[in-house]
C-alpha cells in the first residue's frame, strides 16, 4: 500500500474522493486500480545481445458497476483533476439518482505465493546479458548442425493497489520473468526450427544451471527429432496427451468455456451444464492461484479478491465456473479470484490462472498399450476455442505415432481440433504422472493478455480430429 | 501537436546530453471510446486518454528501445538516464543505426485524409444510438434463432509526432471508427456465434447498419447444424474474411526479423517464382483514407507503393534498417502497411458455382505454421460445396499442407476485397487441399 503513497504521492483522501466521485451517480460498487508496471527484455541473435527493450506504464483504472453494466475509464496522471475526470467518465454508466456510500476499507492480509521484495528496478542487466551469452555458447556447443540461436529474457514487475467502494484495500508486487530459447538446425539441405521456454514469478536466481541445461537439452532434442518427423494420416484418431503441456487441452476445451461471463450471458456451451456430469469420474479439474512462484499464481486478483484454488470439475461433475465479482453476484456465489486484467487500461473479466487436472490411476504404458493407430502429443504451440460452439484447437509441434501399442515415428506440425464437452466425455483414462508446465504461457481474451500456466497427467482421449495428409 | 513536438525535442536533446550519440523518438496522445450494448442497454462504457513516449537509443555502438507513459519531465530524464546505462551494458552491433537521411526525402505530399472531425466529435450518446440501431437491425433477422446479440462501437483519435537526431521529422493525426455486431444462435446443445464489422477512418466510409446486421446474420446462419465431413482432398474456397489472414500468414516470414533469425522459407528466394501467376501482390501505404496508410514508416523512411509478388514471383522482403544491414541488402520498410492482391473478374457466387467438391471456408480456428519449411495446419469452419451448391455446414475440420506448395495451386482470385478493411484481399480458390475430418 505504501508503494503508491511513497512513490507517487497518492493519499487516502485522494482515494476516498475519487471513489466517492466514481459512485456519485449510484451503482453497486466501484474500485480504483493503481498500477506501476515495468517491463524489460534483452535478446540475443548471432551471438550478440544487441537489443534491449524496456517500458514503464503508470496509471489508475476506475470502474463503476451497476448490476452487469460497467463504466470504465483510466488516467495516466495522478493529478486530482485528472483522476476525478476519469471517475466522472466511469460514473456515467450509473442512473444518477443517489450516490452509493463508500464503505470503510480494510487492508486484505494476503498469503504470499511469490517474493514481495524482488525489485527489478535494481535488476542487474549485466547479469541478464551474461546469462544469454552463456546459453548461446552452451547451446551451440551441443551440435554442429545448429545454425542459429535466439534467446530472449523478459521481465515484468507489476506493483498494484486496489481500493474498492465495498471495503477492500489490497496491494501486490508481481515479479514475472520468462526465458525463451529458439534454435535453427540444418541437416543437409533441410532446415528445422524449434524451441523451449520457462517462466516464473521469481528472481533470476530461479534460473539455475540445471534448469538452463534442461531447457537447452529440450530445445536441441525437440529440433533434432523434427528431421525424422512425419505427418500422421489425418482424421479421427485416439489421442494420448503427454503430462504437462497438454494442459492446453484443459485451457482451451473447458477453461475458457467455464469463464462465468460467457455463462451468465448464456454464450457458453457450458451455460446449462452446472452440476451435471461432463466427464468420467476419473476426471477432476481445478484452476488455482496458489502454486508458489508459478506463472499464473495470484496473491490477489485485479479486483481485490484473495487468490484461491477453485475446483471446476470434481470426479466428472461440473461444480463451478471461474468468477469475477460481477458474475459471482449474478450467480449468488463468492467470487473465485479470477477477475484479471492486462493493465490499468482494461476492466477485469474472468480469466484462468493455473489450470490443471488431478492425477488418475493409470501408468503411461496402459494409456498406449491397446491403441492400434493413434497419436501421442507432447509439445504444443497455441490453441483457440469457440465459446458457444465448443470447438477448440491446439497445435502440436512434437509427438509420436502410436502403432500397435507402441510409440513409433515422431510427428510434427499438426493441428488437433475437437469439441470441448465431447472431448471431455471421451477421456477414457487418466495417468498418474502429473506435471505442471510453467512454460511462459500467455492467454488472450477480449484483447487482453494475461500470464497463465497449466498442468496435467497423461490422458487418453478415445477420438479427436487430427490434422494430417 | 505542439506539446508532443516539444516533448520529442526535449527527449532527444536530453538523450544526447546524457550520452546517446543518436536517437529516434515518438510521442503519442490518443483518446478512445468504446461502448458495447446488449439486451437493450449499455453493457460497458470505457473511455480514456493515453499518452506514451517511445525512444530508441544508440549509445556507443549499442541499441535499446524504450517507452513510458509517465511523461513528467523529471521522470523522462530519470528514464533516459537509466536506459542509457542499460544500453551501455549490451554488446555493440554495427548493424544498429538510424536510417540513411536520404530515405527521409521524396515524401509524398498527397493528403491521405486520415482524420475525420466527425469521428473525433462522436459522443457516448452517438455511440449508444448506433449500437441500439444495430441491435434493432440484427433482431429483425427472424430467419435465424438468435439467442444473444452484442453490438459495439469503438472510436479512436490519435496524434503522433516523431523525429530522429539525423534530421527526420513527421507528424500524423488520425481517427478511426469501428462498428461491430456479434450474434449467438441456438443449435441444439450448442450456441454458435458469428459476427460482422466495419472499420474506417471516416464516418461516411463505414458500411451501413443494415449491411452489418445482414452480414452477421448470414454468417451466423452458416454456423447452425455444422458437422465434420470425411477426410479428403477437396477444393478450398476462402471467403475474403479468411483470405486476408491466409495471405498474411503466408507472407509473415518475408520480414527481416524472420530472415535474420534464419526462420523463413523466403530466404534467398527474391526473383523466384513461388506462387501461381494469379498471386500479384503489392503494398500500398498511400491509399487515401486507408486504415494502414502512412506517408513515412516507423523509421521515418518515405513510404511508397511497392510490388511484393509480381505474378507469383517474389520481388521484395520487408526489411527495416537493422535486418537490411545484417543481410547486406537495401532497407525497404519493416512491415506491410496495406496489402493489395490484384482482383480477378468474378464474384464469390460465380467462384462457388464452378466447384464440384469443395469447402467454402468462413473462419479459421487456431492452427499454426512452420516458418522455415512452410508446413501448416489450421482448424476451419465453413460450408460444403457440392456440384456448385452450398450444402452441409461444416466445422471441427483441419486443412493441412505446405505454403510453398499450396500457393502454386491458387487457381482463382475473386473481385470482392473488403473495402473497409486494412488489406485488400479478395476471396481465393485453391485446388486439391487436404481436409481432415472424420
Amino acid at each position: 500500500m505504501d508503494y503508491f503513497y511513497d512513490k507517487f504521492g497518492i493519499t487516502r483522501a485522494l482515494i476516498d474522493q475519487t471513489l466517492a466521485r466514481a459512485m456519485s451517480r449510484g451503482g453497486q460498487w466501484g474500485e480504483l486500480f493503481f498500477e506501476h508496471a515495468r517491463r524489460g527484455s534483452v535478446s540475443l541473435l548471432d551471438g550478440k545481445v544487441s537489443q534491449a527493450y524496456a517500458s514503464v506504464e503508470l496509471g489508475v483504472g476506475i470502474r463503476c458497476v451497476v448490476d452487469d453494466q460497467v463504466g470504465y475509464a483510466y488516467s495516466e496522471s495522478f493529478l486530482p483533476e485528472d483522476m476525478l475526470a476519469a471517475a466522472d467518465a466511469a460514473a456515467a454508466i450509473a442512473p444518477g439518482v443517489n450516490a452509493t456510500k463508500i464503505s470503510e476499507r480494510k487492508q486484505l492480509q494476503l498469503k504470499r505465493y511469490y517474493d514481495q521484495d524482488i525489485d527489478w528496478d535494481a535488476l542487474e542487466v549485466a547479469r541478464a546479458v551474461a546469462l544469454l551469452q552463456n546459453i548461446d555458447k552452451k547451446t551451440r556447443a551441443k551440435d554442429d548442425e545448429i545454425v542459429q540461436v535466439t534467446v530472449g529474457l523478459t521481465w515484468n514487475q507489476r506493483a498494484i493497489m486496489i481500493n474498492t467502494s465495498d471495503g477492500v484495500n489490497a496491494s501486490d508486487n508481481q515479479p514475472y520473468f520468462s526465458l525463451r530459447l529458439n534454435i535453427v538446425m540444418k541437416h543437409g539441405d533441410e532446415t528445422q526450427s524449434n524451441g523451449a521456454n520457462t517462466a516464473a514469478l521469481d528472481s533470476f536466481d530461479a534460473l539455475t544451471d540445471a534448469k538452463i541445461d534442461a531447457l537447452i537439452d529440450e530445445a536441441v532434442a525437440d529440433t533434432k527429432i523434427l528431421f525424422q518427423s512425419v505427418k500422421p494420416k489425418g482424421g479421427e484418431l485416439p489421442v494420448v496427451l503427454g503430462a504437462g503441456a497438454s494442459g492446453i487441452l484443459l485451457h482451451e476445451a473447458i477453461g475458457h468455456g467455464l469463464e462465468a461471463d460467457f455463462n451468465r450471458k448464456e454464450q457458453s456451451i457450458f451455460a446449462t451444464k452446472l452440476n451435471q456430469k461432463v466427464a468420467s469420474p476419473e476426471v477432476t479439474i481445478y484452476d488455482s492461484g496458489c502454486f508458489d512462484n508459478s506463472r499464473g499464481a495470484l496473491d490477489v486478483d485485479d479486483e481485490g479478491t484473495i487468490g484461491q484454488h477453485t475446483v471446476l470439475v470434481q470426479n466428472g461433475i461440473l461444480t463451478s465456473y471461474l468468477h469475477d465479482k460481477i458474475s459471482a453476484r449474478h450467480y449468488g456465489v463468492a467470487p473465485t479470484g479470477n477477475g484479471r486484467r492486462e493493465s490499468y487500461k482494461f476492466y477485469p473479466v474472468p480469466r484462468m490462472r493455473v489450470t490443471c487436472m488431478d492425477n488418475g490411476s493409470h501408468d503411461f504404458e496402459e494409456l498406449i498399450k491397446d491403441v492400434e493407430y493413434g497419436v501421442y502429443c507432447r509439445k504444443f504451440m497455441n490453441g483457440q476455442v469457440l465459446i458457444g460452439a465448443g470447438d477448440y484447437t491446439f497445435y502440436v509441434k512434437n509427438g509420436f505415432l502410436i502403432e500397435n501399442g507402441k510409440l513409433t515415428a515422431p510427428i510434427k506440425d499438426v493441428n488437433i481440433i475437437g469439441n470441448g464437452p465431447d472431448t471431455l466425455s471421451k477421456i477414457t483414462m487418466v495417468g498418474n504422472d502429473f506435471v505442471r508446465h510453467d512454460g511462459g504461457w500467455t492467454c488472450g481474451k477480449a484483447g487482453q493478455s494475461v500470464p497463465v500456466s497449466l498442468g496435467m497427467p497423461s490422458v487418453r482421449v478415445s477420438s479427436i480430429t487430427v490434422g494430417g495428409v | 501537436m505542439d506539446n508532443l513536438k516539444q516533448l520529442v525535442a526535449y527527449t532527444i536533446d536530453k538523450a544526447k546530453q546524457l550520452g546517446a550519440q543518436d536517437a529516434s523518438c515518438s510521442a503519442i496522445h490518443a483518446r478512445e471510446l468504446e461502448l458495447s450494448w446488449r439486451k437493450a442497454k449499455i453493457e460497458t462504457l470505457a473511455s480514456a486518454g493515453q499518452s506514451a513516449l517511445g525512444i530508441e537509443l544508440y549509445v556507443d555502438g549499442r541499441y535499446g528501445a524504450y517507452s513510458t507513459s509517465d511523461l513528467r519531465r523529471e521522470s523522462v530524464s530519470a528514464f533516459l538516464e537509466k536506459n542509457i546505462a542499460m544500453t551501455r551494458l549490451l554488446d555493440p552491433d554495427p548493424a544498429r543505426g538510424l536510417a540513411d537521411p536520404k530515405r527521409y526525402e521524396n515524401r509524398s505530399n498527397v493528403d491521405l485524409q486520415l482524420f475525420d472531425p466527425k469521428v473525433a466529435e462522436l459522443s457516448p450518446e452517438n455511440a449508444t444510438d448506433i449500437c441500439k440501431k444495430l441491435e434493432d437491425a440484427v433482431l429483425t433477422h427472424k430467419e435465424i434463432p438468435i439467442t444473444d446479440a452484442t453490438t459495439s462501437v469503438g472510436i479512436g483519435t490519435s496524434e503522433r509526432y516523431s523525429a530522429t537526431s539525423n534530421g527526420f521529422e513527421g507528424s500524423r493525426k488520425t481517427t478511426s471508427a469501428q462498428v461491430f455486431a456479434s450474434i449467438v444462435v441456438a443449435d441444439g446443445d450448442k450456441k454458435p456465434s458469428d459476427y460482422a464489422y466495419t472499420s474506417a477512418r471516416h464516418i461516411e466510409d463505414l458500411a451501413s447498419i443494415d449491411d452489418i446486421a445482414s452480414e452477421a446474420a448470414y454468417f451466423a446462419s452458416l454456423r447452425i447444424g455444422q458437422k465434420k465431413l470425411p477426410s479428403a482432398n477437396r477444393t478450398l474456397i476462402l471467403d475474403r474474411r479468411t483470405a486476408s489472414s491466409f495471405v498474411t500468414r503466408y507472407i509473415s516470414p518475408i520480414s527481416g526479423s524472420a530472415l535474420i533469425r534464419k526462420q523463413s522459407y523466403f530466404d534467398q528466394k527474391i526473383g523466384q517464382k513461388l506462387a501461381s501467376d494469379l498471386f500479384d501482390l503489392h503494398d500500398d501505404p498511400l491509399r487515401i483514407r486507408g486504415l494502414g496508410s502512412q506517408l513515412f514508416d516507423a523509421e521515418g523512411m518515405s513510404a511508397q507503393k511497392a510490388p511484393v509478388f509480381d505474378k507469383g514471383t517474389l520481388r521484395q522482403f520487408f526489411l527495416d534498417n537493422y535486418s537490411a544491414r545484417k543481410l547486406e541488402l537495401d532497407a525497404t520498410t519493416a512491415a506491410p502497411s496495406q496489402l493489395v492482391l490484384t482482383p480477378g473478374s468474378r464474384d464469390l457466387a460465380a467462384m462457388i458455382k464452378d466447384v464440384n467438391d469443395g469447402i467454402y471456408v468462413i473462419g479459421f480456428l487456431g492452427g499454426n505454421m512452420d516458418p522455415v519449411r512452410g508446413d501448416f495446419s489450421y482448424g476451419i469452419v465453413g460450408v460444403a460445396i457440392e456440384n456448385g451448391q452450398l450444402t452441409q455446414h461444416v466445422s471441427e475440420m483441419n486443412i493441412t499442407g505446405n505454403f510453398t506448395d499450396i500457393m502454386l495451386r491458387l487457381s482463382e482470385v475473386g473481385n470482392d476485397p473488403k473495402r473497409d478493411a486494412t488489406h485488400q484481399i479478395p476471396s481465393l480458390r485453391f485446388d486439391d487441399v487436404a481436409f481432415s475430418g472424420t
